[in-house]
């Protein structure tokens, strides 16, 4: 059983997955939605006395903290404990142009070192980039009202057309990155 | 939300009331509204981050998780990023 679930998980399984935590909040008279917790952590740093935005009372919103803190002890359990070494099953195609731009090996980890490991740390230009992806992130999710789980899977299957037309803005974004940005950082 | 020539399960399921949440009460999934710039220009430099950090915001605490704690300064990064977008909300199109 365990080296069954140690596995990579297909599509049919993982998505069907993300589908039962999304029913579970619902029924629970939650939502789904994890980019607007970083609106309340910023309430809860003491971003209120900076803007009204932020002036709300966070503890409503602390169960979806507790999702959070649950996300963080899966990815552990699922790391230390349900991982086998299987690398990430990429399109040669893509491992192939990755190691053009200098990522080597990609897919053997969940992140690729040139970006997350202490050499690229220990750079002002590995520090910033990390930075400058995280605040596109959350400006980008809070300006757009909700992120993969919120407009992806919540939205589309809600079909709000302000949902696809944030979603299709994810992928121009993400092309432009991939495409055009990043062949010129790297 | 209008419930009429597409019927997502939302429609159909819940607002119908078949299945009733925990409370015995309907289950209600907020709509987004009607904005299309907000999604589309938020959406757009979202995208361009996702690409660049390689996580949207839940994998990122996933990664944590994973033992991979450089991802904390991309959640710093995102942490930023919404403190900018709160105080700076009122300028931009919606």
């Amino acid at each position: 059983m365990m080296e069954i679930i140690s596995q990579p998980w297909q599509w049919y399984v993982a998505g069907p997955s993300i589908v039962v935590v999304m029913f579970l909040l619902y029924f629970f008279g939650k939502r789904f939605g994890v980019s607007s917790n970083l609106e309340t952590l910023c309430t809860m740093g003491g971003a209120g006395k900076f803007s009204d935005y932020f002036k709300k009372d966070w503890k409503e919103s602390l169960w979806n903290i507790v999702f959070l803190v649950g996300a963080v002890i899966g990815g552990f359990i699922a790391s230390n404990y349900m991982s086998s070494n299987v690398p990430i099953d990429l399109n040669p195609q893509t491992i192939n142009d990755l190691s053009i731009l200098g990522f080597e090996n990609a897919g053997a980890s969940m992140v690729p070192s040139e970006l997350f490991g202490w050499e690229a740390l220990s750079s002002v230009k590995g520090i910033g980039l990390l930075l400058i992806g995280g605040l596109c992130i959350g400006f980008g999710t809070r300006w757009a009202g909700g992120c993969t789980s919120g407009h992806a899977i919540v939205g589309l299957s809600n079909f709000q057309i302000p949902s696809l037309i944030a979603v299709v803005g994810f992928f121009i974004g993400g092309i432009v990155m991939t495409w055009v940005l990043l062949p010129l950082i790297f | 939300m209008k419930c009429s020539s597409f019927k997502p399960f939302t429609c159909t399921v819940f607002k119908k009331g078949i299945i009733k949440n925990f409370y015995g009460d309907k289950v209600v999934v907020a709509a987004k509204g009607k904005n299309w710039k907000s999604p589309l220009f938020g959406g757009l430099i979202f995208g361009l981050g996702w690409a660049l950090a390689g996580a949207c915001p839940g994998p990122m605490f996933v990664l944590i998780g994973n033992g991979i704690f450089s991802i904390g300064i991309v959640i710093i990064g995102a942490l930023m990023g919404t403190f900018l977008y709160g105080k700076f909300k009122q300028y931009l199109p919606h």
